[in-house]
């Protein structure tokens, strides 16, 4: 039954230092599904996806990833495992090329350059801006193209679980229609996403789950469609 | 008798020798704030330690200068990624004053260890070009200086390809730009400190290896070569290695011609004005703080 779901979290605690965030949160997330995280500002939504990623460590609970235990597992084990995140805000090698930045983006698989090129070249074959953009530097791009650097870097690692951090951050409409078509593709090739979003209501009337976390607790899971029409949701959360 | 193009020549040849010293001196300060954004407080010692490892390893070991500097190298490359280990590591996560303390008292700590070993009576290592100088058209030219100059020549040509082509060199690279990108893409940052702190010691301690035949050995030699560091470093720019070689050469010019043309006490001040009113003035120094290859 387990294997059903890509990821499993079971009752993890976590935060820094001597501020706890999370408080027991309980999560399953089905293989190749789009989940969508809402909550408040400082509701933990960040933390948890550093949880998940081994950014942060899990005081107490399990993460469970693909029917194996990954709990104290590191980031950089994770990822080799196949987590990967891309955190909230720019997170990009400025004074580097997008080529440059992409070829890094695979530094975990100790792959050849050869190889390692020519992946690169695939994988920007799903983000034809980047292409136009090949030899700029990530600094010089745009806040919607930096962001998709971002997730193509973290997908030269081979993620199976990819999480996103409020992608669609300070973009404008079409960039961040952009990017929730580009994370659609991905889940139609069997890519797992979670995403903590606060275009909400964008990205709940596209995504397949809706996770409402409240002070560091899982307050509803729903199907999208379902949570679209909470009503407390509409009020508290869509401005509805 | 000033203006002599002969005795001009002269200082601008011992201030351009004296100024690639500097740089090469530097660079390891420069290496471990570019890459790591900490400010090594026991840079000074690393380069007495390589002075005192020399110094060892030829008179105890009776190794000759050249396999003695490699071996010297060597284990300031190790005590390198320990220092790293030890103390950045922990404290990549915190303000840059868990670094500057626990480097302090590394810094001590070598000192005082040296001291016990050694005592503090000045010593000295002899190399065998020290005593050998040649002339061209009338401006001498001093063996070690040479050497300081050729080492200064490999130690950058080299540091230049590990940075460029190197995959822990790329890590570097990165480290510098976006800590946290490293971690999204699955770099190893404690690797990569591990390995910054091991190259910045060894070339500290080859600076070291070619400059302190010329002065005396004693457990604080560090002291100055420490100023003329951070002075270098702050010209230069934070971080920025080729930065702090021209901000070197620069800098031993300018000592160069203020002490043979005016007199030593402005000769010595130079560094602390410079560096005062680059704070001043533009404190990301000459050329910005990137490490950028
Ligand atoms: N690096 C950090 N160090 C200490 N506290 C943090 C850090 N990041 C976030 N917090 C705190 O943790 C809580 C949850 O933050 P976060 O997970 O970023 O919220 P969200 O992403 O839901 O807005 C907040 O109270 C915040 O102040
Ligand atoms: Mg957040």
């Amino acid at each position: 039954m387990a294997e059903q779901f890509v990821l499993e979290i079971r009752g993890t605690t976590g935060g820094y230092a001597d501020n706890t965030v999370l408080h027991g949160v309980d999560l399953a997330i089905p293989a190749g599904s789009w989940t969508t995280i809402i909550g408040a500002n400082g509701a933990g939504k960040s933390t948890l996806l550093k949880l998940i990623a081994g950014i942060i460590a899990c005081r107490s609970g399990r993460v469970i990833f693909q029917g194996t235990e990954v709990t104290r597992l590191s980031a950089l084990e994770r990822l080799r495992a196949g987590i990967g995140l891309v955190p909230q805000g720019r997170c990009n090698f400025p004074l580097l090329s997008v080529a440059e930045n992409l070829l890094l983006g695979g530094y975990s698989r100790r792959l050849r350059r050869a190889d390692l090129a020519r992946e690169s070249a695939a994988v920007v074959a799903r983000f034809p801006q980047l292409r136009e953009r090949w030899s700029v530097d990530a600094g010089n791009l745009s806040g919607g193209e930096q962001q998709m650097l971002e997730m193509a870097m973290v997908l030269m690692a081979r993620p199976q679980l990819l999480l996103l951090d409020e992608p669609s951050l300070g973009l404008a409409p079409g960039p961040m229609q952009a990017v929730f078509e580009t994370v659609r593709a991905l889940t139609a090739q069997g890519i797992t996403v979670v995403m903590v979003e606060q275009n909400a209501r964008q990205a709940l009337e596209r995504c397949d789950i809706g996770v409402v976390l409240e002070l560091g607790r899982v307050s509803l899971v729903e199907p999208a469609n379902r949570v679209l029409e909470h009503p407390d949701i509409r009020r508290s959360f869509l401005g509805l | 008798m000033a203006t002599d193009p002969v005795f001009l020549a002269q200082l601008a040849a011992n201030g351009f020798s004296v100024g690639l010293g500097y740089a090469l001196a530097a660079v390891g300060l420069a290496l471990i704030f570019g890459i790591l954004g900490q400010v090594n407080f026991a840079h000074g010692e690393l380069y007495m330690l390589g002075a005192f490892l020399l110094f060892w390893a030829m008179k105890q070991l009776g190794l000759p200068y050249g396999i003695a500097a490699v071996l010297m190298a060597a284990l300031m490359a190790g005590f390198g990624a320990l220092l790293a280990h030890v103390v950045i590591v922990p404290n990549l996560d915190r303000g840059f004053e868990s670094v500057v303390l626990g480097t302090l008292a590394v810094g001590i700590i070598l000192q005082n260890a040296v001291r016990l070993g050694f005592g503090a009576t000045p010593l000295d290592v002899a190399s065998p070009l020290e005593s050998q100088a040649f002339e061209i058209g009338g401006v001498l030219l001093f063996g070690q200086r040479m050497l300081v100059c050729a080492t200064f020549l490999a130690a950058f040509s080299g540091l230049y390809a590990f940075l460029r082509y190197s995959e822990i060199g790329r890590a570097m690279r990165a480290m510098a730009q976006n800590r946290e990108a490293c971690v999204m893409v699955g770099i190893d940052v404690r690797r990569v400190t591990r390995w910054t702190g091991a190259l910045a010691a060894a070339l500290t301690g080859l600076a070291g290896v070619v400059i302190s035949p010329l002065f005396d050995l004693y457990p604080n030699m560090g002291t100055e070569v420490v100023i003329k560091s951070f002075a270098v470093v702050i010209i230069g720019g934070m971080g920025n290695i080729w930065g702090a070689a021209i901000a070197g050469v620069a800098l031993g010019l300018a000592e160069s011609y203020a002490g043979g043309l005016g007199n030593a006490a402005i000769r010595d001040g130079i560094a602390f004005i410079v560096m005062i009113a680059m704070l001043l003035a533009r404190p990301q120094g000459l050329f910005g703080r990137t490490v950028r290859v």
